[in-house]
């Protein structure tokens, strides 16, 4: 046990490490004090959460990706792989779909229930972690052929389970002091913040569980969506992010919204708006 | 000029377009939900707006349905300008008969 939680916290922790040293990617990470409170943080996130969902907290690597997952070669780590990603390969066709610019960086993680419904599975996982680059598929992305799949695209959006949980951390170069933030979709305000941040902290790590949010069930939907974000903070500091996501496990209503309205619409094209002969 | 009645043809852009928007938001939130097109998009403004080209199109130049009942003895149409009516809709001047006489059929639900 204590050894997988180890590799938990190591593997997190050089994830972070490489989200934020992408200049030096080839070189060995090496850890600072905050990396490894940040990783440390992102590990309890999860675990609180997979034991709230019944899971065994010490297989949290089988989880995120034991050594062999995601077309690595087997005995390859999921970092040493993510690094073989960072340092070597760039999206070649680039789709302007998505993007995360300024001095952002970050992975998340999608997770929803297994189908045997007592333990989560690893949907999504995508991960930003070169300013010159797009968010890259860490899943979809081969890293023996170097062949890398963009993320948070129309055709490869990020997946969210509403009965799942999103995992995350992120980092921020410099460290953003009194920044304003907010999420947009159609130029409606999903959440917006902001922070004085007189710490100049410049991590954040954590978990969002759908399951839990306080929200009617009518509004956990089906649906293909886009998303634009955006930080300033003081000393021009700015960072904005695009992309595509596609919720699941929700209700299909804007499919049955949708049949209902184009039934109506049809039997009133067809009685009420035809060209009508009188006398 | 005192002549037999011909059927003026009454058209409806603007029912047209109310259900070509109602349509068009039933096909563009449809597309959502199999992630066709995303919200956030245009794709979907895109959608609604053709639909409501095409009920536009559809209340203008559809097949008109057959009037009902039998025509008036008689009525004056010396040359019937179009007047729109209150409604935004457009009379148009009359047309010739349909050579199929038949009775009209009942188009209306219920």
């Amino acid at each position: 046990m204590r050894s997988k939680r180890f590799a938990v916290t190591a593997l997190l922790g050089a994830l972070l490490v490489v989200l934020s040293a992408a200049p030096v990617l080839a070189q060995e990470p090496t850890f600072t004090e905050a990396d490894r409170l940040l990783a440390e943080q992102f590990r309890q996130e999860l675990e609180k959460l997979m034991a709230e969902g019944g899971f065994d907290v010490g297989d949290i690597p089988d989880v995120i990706g034991e050594k062999g997952d995601y077309d690595l070669p087997a005995g390859v780590s999921l970092y040493e792989g993510f690094v073989v990603v960072a340092s070597t390969s760039t999206i070649s066709d680039e789709d302007s779909s998505s993007e995360l610019t300024g001095g952002c960086f970050g992975i998340a993680m999608s997770f929803a229930p297994s189908e045997s419904g007592s333990d989560w599975e690893l949907i999504d996982f995508a991960a930003d972690f070169n300013n010159a680059s797009p968010p890259v598929d860490m899943i979809d992305s081969s890293f023996t052929s170097g062949e890398i799949s963009q993320a948070f695209t129309a055709s490869n959006p990020f997946l969210v389970d509403w009965n799942g949980f999103v995992a995350y951390a992120g980092k921020t170069e410099p460290p953003p002091i009194n920044h304003t933030w907010y999420i947009d979709i159609q130029a409606i305000s999903l959440d917006a913040g902001g922070d004085d941040n007189p710490q100049a902290e410049d991590r954040n790590a954590g978990t969002v569980s759908f399951e839990n949010v306080e929200v009617p069930d009518a509004v956990k939907v089906n649906g293909l969506f886009y998303i634009e974000g955006d930080m300033v903070a003081d000393g021009g500091f700015h960072c904005a992010g695009s992309g595509y996501f596609q919720t699941q496990g929700g209700v299909p209503l804007l499919g049955g919204i949708g049949l209902v309205l184009v039934l109506a619409a049809g039997l009133g094209a067809t009685f009420n708006a035809r060209p009508a002969k009188t006398w | 000029m005192t002549t037999e009645t011909q059927p003026k043809v009454k058209r409806h852009p603007i029912r047209g377009a109310l259900w070509g928007l109602l349509g068009g938001i039933g096909v563009a939130l449809i597309l959502i939900n199999f992630a066709v097109i995303a919200l956030g998009t245009m794709m979907p403004w895109i959608v609604i707006g053709v639909f409501i080209v095409l009920g536009i199109l559809w209340g203008m130049f559809a097949p008109a349905k057959k009037p009902k009942g039998d025509p008036p003895a008689s009525a004056s149409v010396d040359d019937a300008p179009a007047e729109a009516q209150p409604d935004g809709e457009v009379a148009t001047a009359p047309v010739e008969p349909e050579a199929d006489d038949t009775p009209a059929p009942e188009d209306e639900p219920g």
